[in-house]
């Protein structure tokens, strides 16, 4: 009888280790799933991965009128990737931006952004990351322009510009609307390329969406403007053309929007795409847009 | 002595290519992606915005695609950058990939063709689609200023 009794009890505690194991499995798998999206929608992989290169192992130079960017390297190797990188660290580079060494980031990397994204989508995109197949491959220093190489302004920067700051929801706006503004000014980070920056190159928020140029990146307005921005098109227009490119007058898109549409906006599902449209066409209206020649 | 000929002209038909007005090539350039958009919008108001009653000109719109795909590369001679053309440089560094990104929006538009034909709305609209998303964006992608 006693025999018996343990080997129940081994097989309980047996089956008892796998199902959690399972569990953990099934948890970290979904976690990883839920770190694709956000890598996906946030395009990480648009600036950091070279063309023909390994995936997010750093990309091309990002060239800008403040100098030279080398996107790095967000494989989990240890030496040139995020391998070495606690998870704190992770959450303090995108959310404060500033480097596991106390370093502060030039805003090329849109942490300005990525302030308002939750832990919860930055711990799943960390697993995302640290799950891809690490590779050996450092990215070489930006070279930027004087004085814009003198690294400690970024303090100053930082203290002109940057609040760190969690996205907070709306009350008084739709629970849609809340998600869109969330997917559009967090993890999207459309402002980055679609509102102007100041000489400085902060971002100047009273001409929100209104378009702007930005080296060889022009990318226009996305307010509602009926003549400057998107009021003509209908949510119908927006949604073809976050799915396919294809804009209502036949042209599609081109540069970094189409890769924004490929990887990102064309694998979202319906809801969210629809909280992004019921955002953008939200938006306050701005009558002019600097990427359209007169 | 013919096949010297055929050499010499088509050696002179080369360099004078070569030298041919910049200008007049993205001028004609221009007007063939104008085209390419103008039957992309018709396509689109037909297939995406309910204009059922155009949708016997939808295999005129997709012929025209696929005739006019066929002649990207050529229409994109060395040295035919320009102030005025969107035209990126890198097409001429990646000719290559360029061409077979021409051939991709080629065999597409032929599949857009066979599905009008087939007269499966859904499968219409897929083609359509793809031709848009694989055929001109990913090329537009690459290789065209913003």
């Amino acid at each position: 009888m006693k025999n018996i009794a343990r080997i129940d009890f081994k097989l309980w505690a047996v089956g008892l280790l796998l199902w959690v194991g399972a569990v953990w499995a099934a948890e970290r798998e979904d976690l990883i799933r839920r770190g694709e999206k956000v890598f996906l929608l946030g395009g990480c992989g648009n600036c950091h991965t070279a063309e023909s290169g390994p995936l997010a192992a750093g990309g091309e130079p990002l060239i800008t009128p403040f100098g030279t960017f080398y996107p790095p390297n967000l494989t989990p190797d240890p030496e040139t990737g995020i391998g070495k990188w606690s998870e704190e660290e992770f959450i303090q580079a995108l959310q404060e931006g500033i480097s596991p060494e106390g370093q502060p980031y030039y805003p090329a990397f849109p942490f300005t952004s990525y302030t308002k994204m939750s832990v919860r989508d930055i711990r799943a995109l960390r697993a995302y990351l640290k799950a891809l197949p690490a590779v050996k491959r450092r990215a070489p220093e930006h070279e930027l322009r004087f004085p814009f190489n003198l690294r400690p302004g970024l303090w100053v920067w930082r203290w002109l510009f940057f609040r760190p700051e969690r996205f907070k929801p709306d009350p008084f706006r739709s629970e849609t609307w809340n998600r869109g503004a969330y997917l559009v000014e967090a993890i999207g980070h459309c402002g980055e390329c679609h509102t102007p920056r100041n000489f400085l190159g902060a971002l100047d928020w009273d001409r929100a969406y209104g378009g702007a140029v930005l080296g060889e990146i022009k990318a226009p307005n996305i307010t509602p403007d009926p003549d400057y921005g998107i009021g003509e098109w209908s949510r119908e227009d927006l949604s073809y053309f976050l799915k396919t490119g294809i804009k209502p007058d036949g042209d599609t898109a081109s540069g970094e929007m189409a890769k924004v549409i490929r990887g990102g906006t064309a694998r979202l599902d319906e809801a969210d795409l629809a909280a992004i449209i019921e955002y953008l066409t939200s938006l306050r209206p701005i009558a002019s847009d600097p990427t359209q020649k007169p | 002595m013919n096949k010297r000929w055929f050499v010499a002209v088509m050696a002179a038909a080369c360099i004078s290519s070569a030298w041919a007005d910049v200008k007049a090539i993205v001028a004609y350039r221009q007007g063939v992606m104008k085209s390419f958009g103008g039957h992309m919008q018709a396509l689109k108001a037909i297939l995406a915005e309910g204009q059922k009653q155009f949708q016997p000109n939808a295999l005129f719109h997709g012929e025209a695609i696929l005739g006019l795909a066929k002649s990207i590369p050529d229409m994109f001679p060395q040295g035919s950058e320009h102030r005025k053309s969107a035209a990126k440089k890198e097409i001429w560094k990646n000719f290559p990939d360029f061409t077979s990104r021409a051939q991709t929006l080629e065999r597409l538009s032929q599949e857009f063709v066979q599905a009008v034909k087939g007269g499966d709305e859904a499968a219409m609209k897929a083609a359509f689609q793809k031709m848009g998303k694989e055929g001109c964006s990913a090329c537009h992608e690459k290789y065209r200023k913003d």
